[in-house]
């Protein structure tokens, strides 16, 4: 019954003398490093190719619990510090796990251009609908009307659907789940790791100790039944019908599935034709 | 010798890093788990597999423990000539 001396199946991927992680009761980035670290199993990536990066945040601290090259950026800067490991060593397997307010607030122009590019990343911003690590202010996904430190009598503001800018931005792989699909997450996961373009996973996951505290929804284990009870997966229906409505319904699956050119491999194309042409244009 | 025959699974917990969200009490399908009134080092109440025999290793608990703190073994059941024994299975997804 104890795990004290039994190794088990993740340890390997794990930096297990940084456990117990830093993550509150019931905090759904635990699932997601979890879901991450199976994926990464089951799509036999060698961890000597694997580059994880993290922004600021208590998402931006996943990365620094892998066992593998891991970065963890100044906030808002993962992407562009992942698009440079990408950049200069193609033969990488670059990912991004950061928060929603590092990702789509302060870093949201680079997440904006690197799908347009279609670099050859996957992203996964786990959306807890607020800044956690900060205390709990108001982000770009904090659901109307939501209570937060600095929106103490409600939000006024409308949050950014993640699914649908991703998916117009130029993703060629986009999905949303919720941390209780703890199965169909980790395919999902390797079906990002497994892409050679730009890959996004949304996972909303529950801020028990902060967001779930100040719009009074319970315990950790309330906060998952009501997800799980407003969820439903609605694989490959158009971005525009993936709403998500934190109290209502959250509209989960594969949404977008689609193949073009990936940013490096046009990067290699376009220098080969543009020395052939400086070539010919010296004589 | 049913008892033995009947168990499919060695369920482990680092309780040690356990931080009491109930996850795998209230999500396992047989029921297996239970709440103990004992306190970890990092001051939250832990569970325990009470019923480990009745797991029918869905991993559910295991996929959804936000500690990364359980782990179900999968075990093999072996026969031979003076008894039937429990014995580790590789592990297997
Ligand atoms: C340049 C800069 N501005 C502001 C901060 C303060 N800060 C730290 S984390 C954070 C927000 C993190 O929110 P999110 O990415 O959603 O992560 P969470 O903690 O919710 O997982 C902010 C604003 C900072 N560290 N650096
Ligand atoms: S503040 Fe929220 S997001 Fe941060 S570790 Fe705690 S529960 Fe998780
Ligand atoms: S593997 Fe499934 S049946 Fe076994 S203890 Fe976990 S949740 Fe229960
Ligand atoms: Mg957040």
């Amino acid at each position: 019954m104890s795990g004290g001396q039994v190794k088990f199946p993740l340890d390997d991927l794990l930096r297990r003398d940084r456990f117990p992680h830093l993550w509150c009761q019931g905090c759904g980035l635990g699932i997601i490093l979890s879901a991450f670290c199976r994926a990464v199993q089951e799509a036999d990536i060698d961890l000597d190719h694997l580059v994880v990066v993290s922004g600021i945040g208590c998402a931006g601290r996943l990365s620094g619990y892998l066992n593998c090259d891991s970065f963890h950026a100044t906030h808002g800067r993962a992407i562009p510090l992942a698009s440079g490991a990408k950049i200069a060593n193609p033969d990488l397997k670059v990912v991004v796990i950061s928060g929603d307010g590092d990702l789509f607030a302060i870093g949201g122009n680079h997440f904006v251009h690197a799908a347009r590019r279609n670099l050859e990343m996957l992203v996964i911003c786990s959306n807890n609908f607020n800044y956690g690590m900060t205390g709990g202010q108001l982000g770009p996904t904090t659901p109307f009307q939501a209570l937060t430190k600095t929106t103490p009598f409600g939000n006024w503001e409308e949050p950014l659907n993640l699914v649908q800018l991703a998916s117009a931005a130029g993703a060629t792989y986009v999905a949303r789940w919720t941390v209780t699909y703890t199965q169909r997450l980790t395919n999902s996961i390797k079906k990002g790791l497994q892409r050679e373009g730009f890959a996004f996973i949304e996972v909303v996951s529950p801020c028990p100790a902060i967001y779930g505290e100040m719009n009074e929804q319970g315990s950790a284990w309330q906060m998952w039944e009501e997800l799980e009870a407003v969820s439903r997966i609605r694989d490959g229906i158009p971005p525009a019908e993936a709403s998500l409505d934190i109290h209502e319904r959250i509209i989960c699956g594969d949404f977008i599935d689609r193949e073009r050119a990936g940013y490096t491999l046009r990067l290699r194309q376009n220098r080969d034709v543009a020395r052939q042409k400086a070539l010919a244009s010296y004589g | 010798m049913d008892e033995v025959q009947r168990r499919l699974a060695h369920i482990h917990i680092r309780s040690s890093e356990c931080k009491g969200c109930r996850y795998c009490v209230e999500i396992c399908p047989k029921r297996v788990y239970e709440m103990t009134t004992v306190y970890n080092e990092l001051g939250y109440r832990v569970p325990q597999a009470s019923h480990e025999e009745e797991c029918i290793v869905c991993r559910r608990c295991e996929t959804a423990c936000p500690d990364l703190a359980i782990y179900v073994k999968r075990m093999g059941v072996r026969f031979n000539r003076r008894n039937l024994s429990v014995v580790d299975a590789s592990y297997q997804r």
